[in-house]
């Protein structure tokens, strides 16, 4: 296990170096200049190259990059071009914000849809089953950013209207300042996010079920005597939520580097957000430091679906 | 009084093709502590009958009835069915791997047949698994009960299925094709097993399999079904040297012979259970077949083998065993030259 962990770890590293190359290699062959951008269109030549030098643009690209490189290894990512805040401070700052995001709609999603798939799959062919099928459906074809202007449009603007404020229309309240501010702020959000996934882990669950109850062990269960409400928990939806882990190891590594559309619709401060701005303004230090982050969370979250298939599964050995 | 009696049983299963007919009115008894071997190819409905008792088959249609220790399982709810199931009726499966679950300990999935039915604690239920592997034959049983499936081989798995099987002294032990999926060497050593088993604990084994090698060695009665039906049935002896219907015989010709004779493969393949030919279903199999044969299917009925000795066959009822005498009332019969 600790030796799997270790090699995991040390891989992990080499796919964080290697993402750190690709984007530095890109900003530089990408058409811009951010020293132009800073300076202004009416500035002088003079001061962009002022401004380049301050940034330390005009050294040769490899420079730059052990430079960059030396700092990471301290743990430090630079300073925003255009705030002059340490890219680590605006990172932290935003953590929170798409954790709680993250992390609450997963649970939403993950009880709905697992809830549906097992509903479905006990029952399959039945009305039941195919009402939820056509719900799955709907909830896979609804992009986020409409469902997240609906719920604005209804939950926020037309009770807001009839005189109830239920929902706050955007905006981030910290958990330790005011939790209920704070989830209040975050249920449209939570909602938006977690319905096309609770469609896409309500197929998952049910599919896999249905194999699962169709598997030979079952079938022992049910010889044995078994209660079915046994029959389908312990010994179908273990085995059946193996793929459904795997899955959620995925989805939140990778909501975990900022899930921009929710975020923008609802003007959460996320990391989301921070990358969308960055992105706008060429600001090198911060989407390097997103990118890495993300990254990072996804490299994470696979080793963590890996040693939980490994808990799951006694089959698996770990080596 | 019989211990098991099926009563023109028939299942089919909805398709989008139509219905399929697995099982086309089976009638069998099984007293108390014999053993039944029913015999046929893939699709003729031996499991299907096998899993139909304990109603395990899913989405099935089942008619008919299925006469239990006094009780007709098919009438009886979920509830009362599931309480037969694993305390009075223990099932082993052909493939012992996918019959066990592979996330739990082989200890854990006994216990659990055993707590089922029965009001013990984790401990106690742990303590009998034990001893249940003990009983099979599986070495170092305390310290195996906490090992998992695929830890084992497969004739070790097979044992641990049959330690869940019997766990609860069943009456009647259903064995799907228990031998099918182990070495030859093993095979042996699982059917004494079953055989030792039944003895100690006084069970009617329904012993369901493709191999006539394995009736022969354990069976009292033998049944042997054809697409859906019972074709022939009698005692082990009977069946095996004054066989009645073609496709007995044609099974006993494709056992390999003692001195290197030659193999004889039945021809052609068994019916579609979705369009099944006019007559008898064996009919375009068979070398007897008659004019008859493909009108009108023929009745189970007795044949002058031997006692309870019934074939579905139009020959002549005398026209019994492999030897020339019956070779000579079935050439006549067809209207063909004995050889």
């Amino acid at each position: 296990m600790y030796r799997f962990v270790l090699r995991r770890l040390v891989f992990a590293l080499l796919v964080l170096w290697l993402v750190s190359v690709a984007v530095f290699v890109l900003f530089f062959v990408a058409p811009h200049d951010p020293a132009r951008m800073i300076a202004g269109r009416l500035a002088t030549p003079e001061t962009v190259a002022l401004v380049r030098h301050r940034l330390g643009l005009d050294q040769p690209v490899l420079e730059q990059y052990l430079h960059f490189l030396g700092g990471l290894l301290h743990g430090d990512l630079g300073y925003s071009y255009y705030n002059s805040e340490p890219v680590t401070t605006l990172i932290a700052e935003r953590i929170p914000v798409t954790l709680s995001l993250t992390l609450g709609a997963a649970i939403i999603w993950l009880l709905l849809g697992v809830a549906a798939g097992v509903i479905a799959a006990r029952r399959p062919g039945t009305v039941l089953d195919r009402g939820i099928t056509a719900l799955v459906l709907a909830g896979l074809s609804t992009p986020p950013f409409l469902l997240g202007l609906l719920f604005l449009y209804v939950l926020f603007f037309r009770l807001h209207l009839a005189g109830v404020d239920w929902f706050p229309g955007g905006g981030y309240t910290p958990l330790t300042q005011d939790p209920l501010g704070w989830a209040q702020h975050l249920i449209l959000p939570w909602l938006t996010l977690a319905v096309v996934s609770a469609a896409t882990y309500a197929r998952l669950t049910r599919t896999s079920l249905l194999e699962v109850l169709g598997e030979d062990y079952v079938r022992t269960a049910r010889a044995k005597g078994v209660t079915e409400r046994r029959v389908v928990y312990r010994h179908g939806l273990r085995a059946a939520l193996t793929p459904v882990v795997t899955q959620l190891g995925i989805d939140v590594g990778t909501l975990l580097g900022g899930a921009i559309v929710t975020e923008s619709v609802f003007g959460l401060p996320g990391l989301g957000q921070l990358a969308v701005q960055s992105v706008t303004t060429q600001d090198l230090p911060v989407i390097i430091g997103i990118v890495l982050l993300a990254a990072l969370f996804i490299v994470l979250a696979n080793i963590v679906v890996d040693a939980g298939y490994a808990l799951l599964d006694p089959r698996v050995r770990l080596a | 009084m019989s211990l098991l009696e099926l009563a023109d049983l028939a299942v089919s299963f909805p398709s989008p093709d139509g219905a399929v007919h697995a099982l086309r009115g089976v009638s069998l008894t099984l007293d108390p502590g014999r053993t039944l071997g029913v015999v046929g190819e893939s699709g003729s409905g031996k499991s299907t009958a096998a899993l139909a008792i304990l109603g395990l088959n899913r989405g099935a249609r089942v008619s008919g009835r299925i006469g239990f220790d006094g009780q007709d399982l098919l009438s009886l709810g979920e509830d009362r069915l599931r309480e037969v199931r694993g305390s009075q009726i223990g099932m082993v499966f052909q493939d012992p791997l996918s019959s066990l679950h592979p996330y739990y300990t082989v200890g854990r999935q006994i216990a659990e047949a055993i707590r089922a039915h029965e009001d013990v604690g984790a401990k106690a239920a742990r303590r009998r698994a034990a001893d249940l592997l003990r009983l099979v034959g599986i070495p170092e049983p305390e310290r195996r009960a906490d090992d998992y499936p695929h830890e084992f081989s497969g004739g070790m798995r097979q044992r641990v299925m049959l330690a869940m099987a019997v766990a609860l002294r069943p009456k009647l032990l259903i064995a799907d094709e228990p031998t099918t999926a182990l070495d030859a060497t093993v095979q042996a050593q699982i059917l004494e097993l079953i055989m030792r088993l039944q003895r100690e604990y006084g069970m009617a084994v329904l012993l369901i399999t493709h191999d006539l090698g394995v009736v022969a060695a354990v069976a009292d009665e033998v049944m042997v079904m054809y697409a859906g039906r019972v074709v022939e049935s009698a005692d082990s002896h009977t069946a095996f040297h004054r066989p009645h219907h073609p496709y007995t015989l044609g099974l006993l010709a494709s056992l390999p012979g003692p001195r290197g004779q030659r193999l004889r493969p039945i021809p052609g393949q068994p019916p579609s259970l979705l369009r099944m030919p006019d007559g008898c279903p064996f009919q375009p199999r068979c070398d007897y077949a008659m004019h008859q044969c493909a009108a009108t299917e023929p009745p189970l009925l007795t044949v002058t083998g031997g006692p309870a000795h019934r074939s579905a066959c139009w020959l002549p009822s005398g026209a019994v065993g492999r030897d020339d005498g019956a070779e000579r009332i079935r050439a006549r019969a067809i209207g063909r030259k004995a050889s």
